[in-house]
C-alpha cells in the first residue's frame, strides 16, 4: 500500500508527462509537426513548473540527462538545452524566496516568462555555440503554442497538484 | 533498500549535495566543451543516447505516430480516385522512358567499352530503413536502423533512388544517425555538370534549399544547372546527384535538392571503391 502510495504522488505523475511529452516532442510526425512543437513547449512547462514547485536536490541530475538527450538528439552536439536547464533550476531555487509573497497569478505569468525566456536563450545559445541560425518563425509558432496551452496545462497541474 | 537510504542521505547532508551540484556543473562544461572533439566520453553518450534513447522514445510516442498515420490513411483516401487516374497516365510515360532508357544504358557501356573508361564505382555498404527523424527544432537528421555492426562508418554517403541523402554521424551498434544536406551545419563539396564550376553547399535557414557558401573563381552558374558532388574532400564519391540551382544572387546561389527529404522511407549508404 505504501509503495502504491509512492506512485500516486503528484511528482510521479509530472515525470511520467515529462518523459512522454519529451518522446513525442522528438519523433517528427510529417503531416502533424504542430503536434510535436506543441510537446516540445510542454515539456519545457513542466520542466520550469517541476522545479518552482517540486524542487528536489535529484533534479539537477534528472534535467542534465534530460537537457543532454535533448541536445544529443535536436542539435546532434551538447549544449543549449544542458546549460538552460541546470541554470534555471539553479535560478529558480536561489531567488525562490523572492516569489514567496506573490499571488498565484502572478506566479502563473512568471512562469509564462520564464517558458519565453528559455526558448530565447535556447535558440541564441544554439546560433552562437552550434552555428544553427536564430528561426524567427519557429520562435514566433512556440510563443503562440505557449499561449495556447498555458492556461489549459495550468489547469491540469492543479488538478494534478490536488491529486 | 539500501539504495534508497544512499540517495536519501545525500539528499539530506548539505555538503554532499552542495558537493555533487558543483561537480554536475563541471561535469556539464567539461562535456560541452569537448562535444565538438572526438573523446570518447562524448561519443558514448551520444552513441547511447542514439541506441537506447531513440528507440524507447518512438515507443512511448508510438500511440501519437499510431494517430498520425491514421489521419494520413484517411487524407489518402480522399484523393484515391484522382490519384489513381494520374498513375495510369504516369506508367504510360514511364514505359516509353523505359525504353529509351535501356537503349541509352546499351548504348553507354559500347561507348565505355570504346573509351576504355572506368565507371564511378560505388561500394553498396547497406541498405537501411528510416527509424525516426528528428528535424523540425535545429538539426535536419534522421535515424536508420543500421549501424557499426553492419560496417557502417562515419561520414559515409547515404542516398536513395533520387540523390545524395546526407552523411552518417555517430553510428553506433545498431543504429546510426544521418546528417541531412539541408542542415545548417552539412558542408559538400559540389560542382555544375554544364560548366564544371566547383563550390561548397551547406543547408541553408529554411531547411529546404541548399545555398553556396563558397565558389572557385567567383564564377557563378546559371539557374536550371544540375549539381552534383565533386569528390574533392573525399568525404562523398564524386558525381553523385545533388539537385537543380533555382535562384542565383549576386555572388551565390540556391539549390533545391532532388532528393524529397519528406518521403525518405529507405536509404543506402555507400562508399566509394
Amino acid at each position: 500500500m505504501k509503495l502504491l502510495q509512492n506512485y500516486t504522488r503528484p511528482v510521479f505523475f509530472y515525470h511520467l508527462l515529462l518523459f512522454l511529452s519529451f518522446s513525442i516532442s522528438l519523433n517528427n510526425l510529417i503531416e502533424l509537426q504542430f503536434i510535436n512543437l506543441l510537446f516540445y513547449v510542454f515539456c519545457h512547462f513542466i520542466i520550469i513548473y517541476m522545479s518552482l514547485y517540486y524542487f528536489n536536490f535529484i533534479l539537477y541530475f534528472v534535467f542534465c540527462a534530460y537537457g543532454i538527450f535533448f541536445d544529443v538528439l535536436l542539435l546532434n552536439d551538447l549544449g543549449p538545452h544542458l546549460l538552460v536547464f541546470i541554470f534555471l533550476l539553479t535560478i529558480v531555487y536561489n531567488s525562490k524566496k523572492y516569489f514567496l509573497n506573490l499571488s498565484a497569478k502572478s506566479i502563473h505569468y512568471l512562469i509564462l516568462f520564464l517558458l519565453l525566456l528559455v526558448f530565447l536563450v535556447e535558440m541564441l545559445l544554439a546560433e552562437f555555440i552550434l552555428n544553427y541560425s536564430f528561426d524567427f518563425k519557429n520562435f514566433i509558432i512556440m510563443i503562440f503554442i505557449s499561449l495556447l496551452i498555458f492556461f489549459p496545462s495550468i489547469f491540469l497541474f492543479s488538478k494534478l497538484d490536488r491529486f | 533498500m539500501i539504495y534508497k537510504f544512499k540517495i536519501k542521505s545525500i539528499t539530506k547532508n548539505k555538503v554532499l549535495r552542495n558537493t555533487s551540484v558543483t561537480l554536475l556543473f563541471i561535469f556539464s562544461f567539461f562535456i560541452i566543451f569537448f562535444s565538438k572533439t572526438d573523446y570518447i566520453l562524448v561519443n558514448k553518450i551520444k552513441s547511447i543516447s542514439n541506441e537506447y534513447i531513440n528507440p524507447l522514445t518512438k515507443v512511448v510516442s508510438l500511440p501519437v505516430t499510431l494517430t498520425s498515420n491514421a489521419i494520413n490513411r484517411i487524407e489518402e483516401f480522399k484523393i484515391l480516385k484522382s490519384e489513381n487516374t494520374k498513375l495510369k497516365e504516369e506508367i504510360l510515360r514511364l514505359k516509353k522512358w523505359q525504353i529509351l532508357a535501356i537503349q541509352n544504358s546499351r548504348e553507354n557501356k559500347v561507348l565505355k567499352k570504346l573509351l576504355n573508361a572506368s565507371d564511378n564505382n560505388l561500394t553498396l555498404v547497406k541498405t537501411a530503413s528510416l527509424i525516426n527523424r528528428n528535424d523540425i527544432l535545429f538539426s535536419k537528421s534522421i535515424n536508420i536502423n543500421s549501424g557499426i555492426k553492419d560496417g557502417i562508418k562515419n561520414k559515409m554517403a547515404v542516398i536513395n533512388h533520387r540523390g545524395l541523402v546526407g552523411r552518417i554521424l555517430n553510428p553506433s551498434l545498431n543504429s546510426s544517425k544521418v546528417l541531412l544536406l539541408t542542415d545548417q551545419n552539412s558542408s559538400l563539396p559540389v560542382k555544375s555538370i554544364s560548366d564544371g564550376i566547383f563550390s561548397l553547399v551547406q543547408g541553408s535557414e529554411d531547411g529546404k534549399h541548399l545555398i553556396s557558401s563558397f565558389i572557385k573563381n567567383d564564377k557563378i552558374p546559371k539557374i536550371g544547372d544540375l549539381i552534383v558532388t565533386s569528390g574533392t574532400a573525399q568525404i562523398f564519391p564524386p558525381d553523385l546527384l545533388v539537385g537543380k540551382i533555382v535562384k542565383v544572387e549576386e555572388n551565390r546561389y540556391y539549390v533545391l535538392p532532388f532528393v524529397d527529404f519528406n518521403n525518405l522511407d529507405y536509404v543506402q549508404v555507400v562508399k566509394s571503391e
